[in-house]
């Protein structure tokens, strides 16, 4: 039978499996280049606009809110406080990944700066901002606890009473609140005898280091459209988010009804590290959609994400012990993490980061304490390199002074130590990850062991050079999983619709990479969908730099089970043996001859077309204890060369080395731009970003004065390394290699102002004014 | 942002009637009036934008042995202007580092100025060059030195229904002058300090320093360089007025650095300026 | 009813806007980017920071930079304002202009939300200065925050635009 739909002459203009490896331009350039692309807030919307009101106290019992004044002015349609949603028999205003601690609206407490206590909806958004202001909340003052150490004291006030798990993730079902105040959850663990491991050290060393809560700064603020529909009491929320099926189930659940009537659709994302995933705004513009039965938008401005989501800061306290030799012998840290005010991801993070603590090191006896802090601030979620940037910040500032200390290179000691591809970590054997190779790619790009830098001339003798390396090894997310369904058209173009989300990674087309080399055809043929879903199949997160590998994963045996349905095909048509039946090049080859992958469909089905449907699940192993602690390794390095003016403590970056592993580059220059991205965002927590409160309230809370790096702070001279050790899991090898760097870049750096001026500055962001006091200070 | 009228004057005379007869503020190229609206520090119902009075009043001139600059003329184009840059480049170097040139382009010196924010590079400048503002408002016009106009705390001499209408710059030609910027956390930044310092190419003139972003207005004159100086101009004695200073700012701590380290810097950054204008010891920049 | 509750006053403005004459009544709190994009449709400007540091709602108003979001829509009156919208159409006959080929050929961009304040702020710079140097775009650049890329492939994509439109 023959139809009439044109059917695409794959082998004229394909580039047969050329698309892995190669620098091919993104599918969503044009539309970026352009202006045309969509975030949530370009697509077209009529219905309310909402406005936040926040609580300007650290902790207080809500005493009443006023709402009157600003339901008098004409333009508004309602004002919505936790009292109304707390009354309400239609949902369960709590919400959480990991503990449903955080109310949606605060309810009967507010518990930082900044929390929504109510929302304004008004017709217009200038009349929201305006009426926003008419709302007047009395609240009684409770006493409120910033600093994780105080917060654990058995007089502090206490933020939750309770804390049940929120029982969603496998990792997380048995995480339970700890008995300390105020501490949301404790991770321990414990590697041969740390006591014997100190015994039989020559040196011991302790080191205490700290970072602040930073925020993730992506540029467009978050925005959430809410459609809820009376007639079928379904919703449709538009967000860019991260973690589109778990807004889902966590919408549908708080609503309590069934996850088919919640549809999730997430267009482009201006950037999110982290800072989107769970739920943010989503539930709260839900609950005003269904408040008024029509469609609601919140916009939130770019100083309000300071208020919705940040990174956790950390203490950490270090000990280490080393032999003459430098071997390291035995580590004891214990991080206590700054998470605000609601746990969100923290009890995952604390484990997660608490398991790579002692860096990318081989150390026979360890023991970790890792505690997730509430405090009177706003909650910690994900950030970009999830709890290891703070971690290494604490063990690689570390190692230098180990170094120091008895005398060694700390390169030298770091290259002892590493944990070797096919080697034991943390006492258990480590999948091949790539470490060595990429502190080895780094220092034989500057000659480490055989170079020196040149000091200043003796007129300019206040400015002191000097070079620090430091090296990386971090999981991803495990367990967890991803699905993917490729649709093949009988003309032969192929739509491949997965939960995977475009932050800005290129993961669209990374993916049609995949899938066209899958099936030997032109990526220009290929469609890849943005999540809605329902439509897309289930995809855990777009985070932990997962997708290349997860989402890849699956592509590939969806495409598998598509070449096998052709095969199929041809076999009854031809009446052959299946293993004389071959897919490659976009062509369905058998001794009777070849034909086109689309002929071979559009010859399946009658009545104008037809589909073939091929579908891949792919999931990580279950988590057992964390002995199998991560899908895949990423790993990186960073080397910094600095020039510290030793009169101001203001330093340069002269030249930068970034490695990070990517298993296998799908596209070069893509990995090297999420290498140099992840390393220029380290940079502003290494010089500037730091979230800066007082008596509770930030006073930085807008780009006027949280400065990240702007185009004039990167490092002139810079090489970025992309490391190729070829994961044995991934798909071509691949691997993510998103994160690495944001974790390398601040110790890297803080050991080159040590190498050049002998000051050692603990806590970040390394300002010009810690420099000078460390070196005035003599430490 | 929330609501407000608008009225769009065509003349100063017009706009300080408008302001006078609605209470109202005035809005020149807003962009640090936006911001306060936006941000809800400021919550005008109505307000009086000055855009219109770039007609006349957006212009730089040589005239009297001064340069003279309408209050509209934005920040970009004095930077850019030959006039400027050929009797002043301090003047233009200054503007240079201020904020962006997407801001420049937009930022009047009218609005700058009376925005008297203490962080402001431009009034140490225009101190040590003995500018003038020239004031209009419904009694007339008058004319003051630029370190009585700024005040206090983003308070400036400017009376009800007043408004900048130009500044005025001496040309001298014998002045050399330096601003130097010392930026802490980026290279996009706000000062963490600002240091202008100035000396006459004549003998026995005194070098003097003015610093921002280290007291309650932008323009500290460092007091008792004089007599620091009085046995000459010596790597020394230029310590001494670095201690100055130092001793004298009154700086509030935040992200760019603690009451320590501004003062610190107050000194250090005064050494380095009065080091470059003098040339007496090695260059620290 | 509320003190301080007051109307905007509206005001009819006409400018040229990507080559075309716009005439429009506006509130006078409108910004130019709530202009552009509630009123006028033109989703390519966005608004980031909204206090004007981060650079991602730049447009050229008489051929200069302007933070949109910090400009009052009234202000463009009897203006000239070029957005991303118009930018192709400046460069000769071509589909797009030669800083859109090259960001996209160095992905100058990941996201996107920065880039066509980026783009234009770089039209900007090249429209004065035909043969940038880096230190000139870390300077004409200074407050174009893209939080994606560390900036190096925006770099080399305004030098490759530079180098292709003095060919």
């Amino acid at each position: 039978m023959s139809t009439q739909i044109p059917i695409i002459e794959q082998d004229k203009k394909v580039e047969k499996s050329g698309t892995i490896g190669r620098h091919t331009l993104r599918l969503d350039g044009e539309s970026k280049v352009t202006g045309t692309v969509a975030y949530t807030d370009d697509l077209p919307f009529e219905g309310y606009y909402a406005e936040v009101i926040r609580s300007n106290i650290p902790h207080g019992e809500i005493i009443s809110i006023s709402t009157e004044a600003a339901e008098a002015i004409p333009g508004v349609v309602a004002v919505v406080t936790g009292d109304d949603l707390k009354n309400a028999d239609w949902i369960s205003p709590y919400v959480g990944p990991a503990f449903r601690d955080q109310p949606v609206l605060a309810i009967e407490k507010v518990r930082y700066v900044g929390e929504p206590v109510a929302a304004v909806i008004a017709e217009r958004p200038d009349i929201a901002s305006l009426a926003a202001t008419e709302v007047v909340v009395e609240c009684n003052k409770l006493r409120s606890v910033t600093d994780v150490n105080r917060a654990r004291k058995k007089t502090a006030p206490i933020l939750h009473e309770s804390g049940d798990s929120a029982a969603v993730f496998e990792d997380l079902a048995t995480v339970h609140r700890s008995e300390e105040p105020n501490v949301a959850y404790t991770y321990e663990l414990k590697v041969g005898d740390i006591e014997k491991g100190f015994e039989d050290a020559d040196v011991v060393l302790e080191g205490e280091y700290a970072t602040p809560m930073v925020q993730h700064t992506h540029l467009e603020p978050f925005v959430t459209v809410a459609s809820y529909n009376v007639s079928n009491n379904s919703f449709k929320i538009i967000t860019g988010n991260q973690t589109p099926h778990f807004v889902r189930r966590e919408i549908a659940r708080i609503f309590d009804i069934p996850s088919s009537k919640v549809e999730v659709e997430v267009p482009q994302m201006g950037g999110a590290f982290g800072s989107r995933t769970y739920v943010r705004i989503e539930p709260l513009v839900a609950a005003l959609s269904r408040v008024v039965e029509a469609p609601v938008k919140l916009r939130q401005t770019s100083s309000e994400s300071f208020d919705t989501s940040v990174r956790d800061g950390t203490q950490t306290r270090v000990k280490t012990g080393v032999t003459n030799d430098g071997d390291v012998i035995a580590q004891e840290v214990e991080v206590i993490w700054d998470s605000g005010a609601y746990a969100d991801i923290s009890p995952r993070k604390v484990k997660k980061a608490g398991y790579t603590a002692p860096g990318a090191y081989d150390i026979p006896n360890v023991k970790v304490v890792s505690k997730s802090t509430y405090t009177n601030k706003p909650p910690g979620v994900a950030y970009r390199g999830f709890g290891v940037a703070q971690t290494a910040w604490a063990v690689e500032s570390h190692m230098d002074d180990v170094a120091k200390e008895i005398g060694m290179d700390p390169v030298e000691l770091r290259i002892r130590n590493i944990t070797q591809d096919g080697g034991t970590y943390n006492g258990v054997p480590i999948e091949p990850h790539g470490a060595p190779q990429c502190l080895q790619a780094v220092i034989d790009e500057v000659d480490w062991f055989g170079s020196e830098l040149k000091p200043e001339e003796p007129k300019r003798s206040h400015i002191k050079k000097g070079r620090g390396v430091a090296v990386t090894l971090k999981a991803t997310i495990t367990p967890s999983t991803s699905e993917a369904i490729v649709l093949l058209d009988c003309d032969g173009s192929v739509n491949v619709i997965t939960g995977g989300t475009e932050v800005g990674q290129g993961i669209i087309t990374t993916l049609a990479q995949i899938t066209a080399d899958g099936l030997g055809i032109g990526i220009e043929y290929i469609n890849v969908n943005t999540p809605n879903t329902n439509s897309a199949p289930f995809n855990t997160s777009t985070t932990s730099s997962r997708s290349t590998f997860h989402l890849g994963n699956a592509i590939l045996r969806a495409i598998d089970e598509l070449k096998g349905q052709l095969i199929d095909i041809v076999v009854e048509k031809q009446g052959i043996e299946s293993k004389e039946v071959t897919v490659e090049g976009g062509l369905v080859k058998s001794p009777l001859g070849e034909e086109s992958i689309g002929s071979v469909v559009s010859s399946y089905f009658v009545g104008g077309g037809g589909t073939l449907i091929g579908k891949g699940y792919f999931s990580t192993e279950a988590s057992s204890g964390d002995r199998y602690a991560s899908a895949f390794w990423m790993t990186g390095a960073t080397y910094a060369e600095v020039s510290v003016d030793t009169r101001t403590g203001k330093y340069t970056i002269d030249k930068w080395v970034n490695s990070a592993d990517c298993g296998k580059a799908i596209d070069p220059i893509r990995c090297e731009g999420q290498i140099l991205g992840a390393a220029v965002q380290a940079l502003g927590h290494t010089m500037s970003e730091e979230m800066v409160f007082e008596s509770g309230q930030q006073v930085n809370k807008s780009l006027l004065d949280y400065k990240v790096p702007a185009i004039g702070d990167v490092p002139k001279v810079s090489k970025v390394i992309v490391v190729e050790s070829g994961d044995p899991n991934g798909p071509h090898g691949a691997k993510g290699v998103g994160e690495s760097n944001t974790v390398t870049v601040p110790p890297a750096i803080g050991n080159a102002i040590q190498n050049a001026c002998g000051a050692r500055v603990t806590e970040l962001p390394i300002t010009p004014d810690k420099v000078l006091k460390a070196i005035e200070e003599g430490i | 942002m929330q609501p407000f009228k608008l009225f769009l004057p065509e003349s100063f005379e017009e706009a300080i009637g408008l302001m006078k007869e609605h209470g109202a503020k005035p809005i020149s190229g807003g962009t640090a009036v936006t911001t306060l609206i936006k941000e809800k520090i400021f919550q005008p119902t109505v307000m009086v934008n000055l855009r219109k009075l770039e007609k006349d009043h957006a212009f730089i001139v040589e005239e009297k042995g001064q340069i003279k600059i309408g209050a509209l003329t934005t920040l970009r184009a004095i930077e850019t202007s030959d006039i400027v840059r050929k009797n002043h480049p301090v003047v233009s170097d200054c503007l240079s580092k201020i904020a962006s040139i997407r801001i420049r382009n937009v930022a009047t010196i009218g609005g700058n100025l009376a925005h008297a924010d203490p962080d402001l590079d431009l009034p140490p400048v225009l101190a040590g060059l003995d500018a003038h503002i020239d004031i209009i408002g419904e009694e007339g016009e008058r004319s003051m030195d630029i370190k009585e106009f700024i005040q206090g705390y983003y308070e400036t001499d400017l009376k009800e229904g007043e408004l900048i209408k130009s500044i005025s710059i001496p040309i001298i030609p014998d002045r050399k002058g330096i601003y130097l910027k010392h930026r802490a956390l980026s290279e996009a930044d706000w000062p963490c300090v600002g240091v202008a310092a100035f000396i006459d190419d004549s003998p026995g003139s005194v070098p003097r320093v003015f610093i921002n972003s280290v007291a309650d207005t932008p323009i500290m004159q460092v007091e008792g360089v004089e007599d620091a100086f009085s046995e000459g101009i010596t790597t020394e004695s230029i310590d001494k007025v670095g201690e100055l200073a130092a001793n004298q700012c009154e700086p509030i701590g935040d992200a760019r650095g603690s009451v320590w380290y501004k003062r610190k810097m107050a000194g250090e950054f005064t050494i380095r300026a009065l080091r470059e204008i003098t040339g007496v010891g090695d260059s620290l920049i | 009813m509320m003190d301080n509750y007051i109307e905007a006053t509206r005001h009819e403005i006409k400018f040229i806007l990507n080559g075309e004459e716009c005439v429009i009544e506006i509130p006078a709190n409108l910004t130019l980017v709530e202009l552009l994009r509630q009123e006028l449709r033109l989703i390519g400007t966005t608004e980031g920071c909204g206090v004007g540091v981060c650079g991602c709602c730049t447009v050229l108003i008489d051929g200069k930079v302007v933070a949109s979001c910090l400009e009052l829509a009234v202000n463009v009156d009897g203006k000239v304002v070029l957005t991303i919208e118009g930018l192709a159409d400046t460069y000769q006959d071509s589909e797009f202009h030669p800083l859109q080929d090259s960001f996209r050929e160095y992905e100058g961009f990941q996201c996107g939300y920065c880039t066509p304040g980026m783009l234009m702020a770089s039209k900007a710079l090249l429209d004065q200065n035909r043969d940038p140097s880096d230190d000139d775009i870390r300077e004409f650049l200074s407050e174009n925050i893209c939080r994606c890329t560390g900036y190096d492939s925006i770099i080399e994509a305004v030098k490759s635009a530079a180098k292709e439109m003095n060919a």
